[in-house]
């Protein structure tokens, strides 16, 4: 696995070797290797305490509604030509939700209708509606990877992902008091220069 | 006569001469695989009558194995069954096992994980107990490893293997009182085990069930047992012919000192009781025919003849 920065830290130099495979197994397994820019582990068997820090890579864009559909407007109800399916669930969702399940229809399997009426009409800018944000799933699938990295006995638990980066922590006693502190020192290890 | 136990793999066109070669030389058939065009006999043979066992298979493409697991139950005890101990490691070491003859179950515990919280059920610890011998695949930490093995080890009775990251000496070094074997450099680990080390470790873990099981059997060679459990075996296919509708793939299990029989206790305890292994021996006599914690199981525990003060 290639990452700018990979490192597993731990009193227990065995368990440095053992965790490191864990997590370059893990990783590869969920397709996340690629995703993830840098990652700091550091696990205390004594406390217990399992911390890890990271950042992403380059995020995946925004699915806007144009980037899979064609909106056609006409008196009266607003057609999406769908092109690709795979977000198609996604967005009758929020269709539904914005305009509620009485004014859209999906005669076919490719066309969705939306009626458009004069005291609620459809958003003209519809085509620039945000229909998913595949950053969400990533960081879903990261944090269930992390907690598959980390020791099983581990369950009081707390995670955190702003701005592509993310920190988890784990133990089976009261997380420490000073965990912000901990944190923002695996980040800055991350920024040191190797 | 002195049995040991062997693979025997052959193609599956005329085996039945094989299995009935084996019933004249005084040996049993254990358990019987067919993989499609192939036949996969575990039995116990007469030591000096494996030459003529190779002599008679070879025409029919048969190949003869030593496998000093065969006519033993494994207990691969595991903290849980999460995705952290499965499939790997857990499900590799038992299926391992098994292929060297043993019948391995996996044990996942309730809440065998964390070093602090780590506790067996009463349940857990006596099924563990129904077995021959007990592998416990324990994690990477040696600190956890010596605190978890505290609670873990408490209430089995059957002998522990204990595996873990550390190396062997260390987890000798960790645990105290000891248990009866080690293997190291093991621990949590997520992919299949098919690099040459792993399967070394792998057979490492083999070499030690081993090793502990021969330990086993020299104890009980001190004060014998009343009847060999595969003798048993075939009283009660004999005796008790449901038992060969069972569509478990072992409906007899065959242990060191006993047999786990796949028939409710309930109705067929007494007609187990009283199957006849000799004229006027029952195999209540010989042994103490008891319900198992597994599903609704029978437990046969052979006596030792200092017991029964019988030997058939």
């Amino acid at each position: 696995m290639v990452l700018d920065h990979f490192v597993v830290e731990s009193p227990e130099a065995g368990a440095v070797s053992a965790y490191t495979d864990i997590a370059n197994d893990v990783l590869l397994d969920h397709n996340l290797a690629r995703a993830i820019q840098k990652l700091h582990i550091w696990i205390d068997p004594e406390y217990p305490l399992f911390l890890v820090a990271g950042t992403l890579g380059r995020l995946p864009p925004l699915v806007r509604l144009r980037d899979f559909a064609e909106v056609t407007y006409a008196p009266g109800k607003v057609t999406l030509g769908i092109n690709e399916e795979t977000h198609l669930a996604t967005l009758l969702d929020r269709l539904w939700s914005r305009y509620g399940k009485n004014r859209v229809e999906q005669p076919d399997r490719w066309t969705v209708e939306i009626a458009d009426e004069p005291d609620l009409p459809v958003d003209r800018d519809l085509a620039a509606m945000v229909v998913s944000d595949p950053a969400e799933g990533l960081v879903r699938d990261l944090i269930y990877a992390l907690l598959s990295i980390a020791p099983e006995g581990f369950r009081v638990r707390e995670h955190s992902y702003e701005n592509g980066r993310f920190w988890l922590a784990s133990s089976e006693n009261t997380l420490p008091e000073d965990l912000p502190e901990r944190i923002r020192a695996l980040f800055a290890k991350m920024e040191e220069p190797s | 006569m002195i049995l040991v136990p062997i693979t025997y793999k052959g193609g599956v066109y005329r085996h039945d001469e094989i299995v009935d070669l084996i019933a004249d030389l005084g040996g049993y058939v254990i358990q019987k695989h067919m993989l499609a065009t192939e036949v996969v006999l575990l039995c116990l043979v007469p030591r000096d009558d494996i030459p003529l066992i190779e002599r008679i298979g070879r025409p029919l493409g048969g190949e003869v194995q030593p496998s000093p697991l065969v006519g033993t139950e494994v207990a691969i005890v595991t903290p849980s069954l999460s995705i952290h101990h499965l499939p790997h490691p857990a499900c590799d070491i038992a299926e391992y096992v098994r292929r060297l003859g043993a019948k391995s179950n996996m044990v996942g515990l309730a809440r065998g994980y964390g070093k602090r919280v780590a506790q067996t059920s009463a349940e857990e610890r006596e099924i563990i107990n129904e077995h021959d011998c007990a592998v416990f695949l324990l994690g990477n930490f040696e600190h956890c490893i010596r605190k978890k093995m505290e609670a873990l080890r408490r209430g089995i009775e059957v002998p522990i293997i204990l595996t873990g990251k550390p190396p062997t000496e260390e987890l000798r070094r960790a645990v105290d009182p000891p248990v009866a074997g080690y293997v190291g450099n093991v621990g949590r680990f997520m992919h299949r085990t098919k690099e040459a080390d792993e399967i070394a470790r792998l057979d490492a873990i083999v070499a030690e069930i081993t090793r502990v099981l021969d330990l086993r059997r020299e104890e009980i060679a001190k004060d014998p047992l009343s009847a060999s459990p595969a003798r048993l075996m075939a009283v009660i296919q004999d005796k008790v012919p449901e038992v060969l509708d069972v569509t478990s793939p072992t409906p007899i299990t065959v242990q060191i000192a006993g047999l786990r029989v796949k028939l409710p206790y309930a109705e067929y305890a007494d007609r187990l009781r009283s199957a006849e292994v000799e004229e006027g021996v029952t195999i209540g006599k010989l042994a103490d025919v008891l319900p198992s914690r597994m599903r609704d199981y029978i437990l046969v525990r052979i006596k030792p003849s200092s017991e029964t003060d019988i030997v058939v």
